[in-house]
């Protein structure tokens, strides 16, 4: 089902090498290897949050276990599907790049940010309001008095605050990348939109592309924390 | 190959890499897809302690679908990338590994403190601190 790359069209604005590189391949592993790099930096930026998390889960499972029924399964489900879904857009978008199929790849790339954009809006619209509503919140802000109306099992564990610090701080970090993401995406839309990606030149979708996916990651694992396991 | 011979870049000035097929990236979609409607299937059982073991091995073999194929790792033309990659991986568990293994034996090398780093209850009067986190 190998689709035979199309020649490359008129209208698209043939790539040229800085003049700092050798050649397009070197440029290409270049680019790719110091976004790796800034990767690593973020999965332990992540990864610190995860150890909080599972540290303290071991001090207070009955706490983690009773909080995380106040989370919606349903959005957190939702969620998944629509970010799974935009790495797999994001994914064509680059294949189609590739093979020059610039309109399918302005689609795939609308599609992607539709998706992010419908991420945010299940996050900052829906979830996080029915936090505040509760005094679900970090730290000092949680109040019991409120919380404990709507989920009166929340009295009677420990600390369920040290819980929300942690959803919020992570699923904020996470929220955050997204943002960045979406801020990507509309670049790489503008710069497509003018005939700057094609077969010989796809970089900025590829680099962008491994971005988003590490995004993905984080939440395949914040995911089945929070809202499954708690 | 498609290459416009007539166009003045010279080969070197562009990049000439096949793609994957279309159906490894649908195959992988469908496939975490799936993975999510597991991992919350499963979750309506109690496995007790089982549960995070359970849950945390979905979550990786997702996670590996995602860098193998979406991120590419395993086609990638730089082997280098992979090994940056399973570099940050490491010092991940050497992050979480210790961490854990001193929560785990803090109690044998200071019973006091093991215990006391149970964390009072919100609302109820905390408990008498270890002298030692006095000064906080």
């Amino acid at each position: 089902m190998s689709t035979p790359t199309a020649a490359i069209p008129s209208n698209i604005k043939r790539h040229e090498v800085g003049h700092h590189f050798g050649n397009a391949e070197q440029e290409f592993s270049a680019a790719k290897l110091g976004f790796w790099i800034f990767l690593c930096t973020e999965l332990l930026m992540f990864g610190g949050l995860f150890v909080a998390f599972i540290y303290y889960r071991t001090f207070l499972a009955e706490t983690f276990l009773q909080a995380h029924r106040t989370l919606s399964k349903p959005l957190g489900v939702t969620n998944t599907v629509v970010l799974i879904t935009s790495s797999f857009t994001m994914a064509m978008a680059i294949r189609s790049a590739m093979v020059n199929k610039q309109k399918q790849m302005m689609a795939f790339l609308w599609i992607t940010l539709i998706c992010a954009t419908a991420f945010m809006v299940i996050k900052l619209g829906f979830e996080w309001p029915a936090k505040f509503s509760h005094h679900t919140l970090p730290g000092r802000f949680f109040d019991l008095h409120h919380a404990s109306e709507a989920y009166p099992f929340l009295a009677d564990v420990k600390s369920p605050a040290i819980f929300y610090s942690l959803y919020f701080m992570m699923t904020g970090l996470h929220g955050i990348h997204v943002l960045i993401g979406m801020g990507l995406i509309l670049w790489l839309i503008i710069r497509g939109g003018r005939g700057e990606f094609y077969s010989g030149f796809y970089t900025p979708l590829e680099v962008t592309g491994l971005y988003w996916h590490f995004v993905d990651l984080v939440w395949i694992f914040l995911f089945p924390l929070f809202y499954l396991v708690g | 190959m498609a290459h416009n011979e007539s166009h003045a870049a010279s080969a070197s000035q562009e990049l000439h890499h096949e793609p994957l097929p279309v159906k490894v990236y649908l195959g992988v979609f469908l496939g975490l897809l799936f993975l999510t409607f597991v991992t919350v299937w499963v979750a309506g059982f109690d496995f007790g302690e089982f549960n995070m073991i359970v849950a945390m091995a979905v979550a990786v073999t997702k996670a590996s679908l995602v860098v193998l194929y979406f991120m590419n790792l395993k086609h990638d033309h730089d082997r280098l990338n992979g090994v940056i990659f399973l570099m940050g991986l490491f010092f991940l568990i050497v992050f979480i590994g210790p961490t854990m293994w001193d929560k785990v034996t803090r109690g044998e090398v200071d019973p006091q403190r093991g215990q006391a780093a149970e964390l009072p209850a919100h609302g109820a009067a905390a408990q008498q601190p270890h002298p030692a986190e006095q000064p906080k």
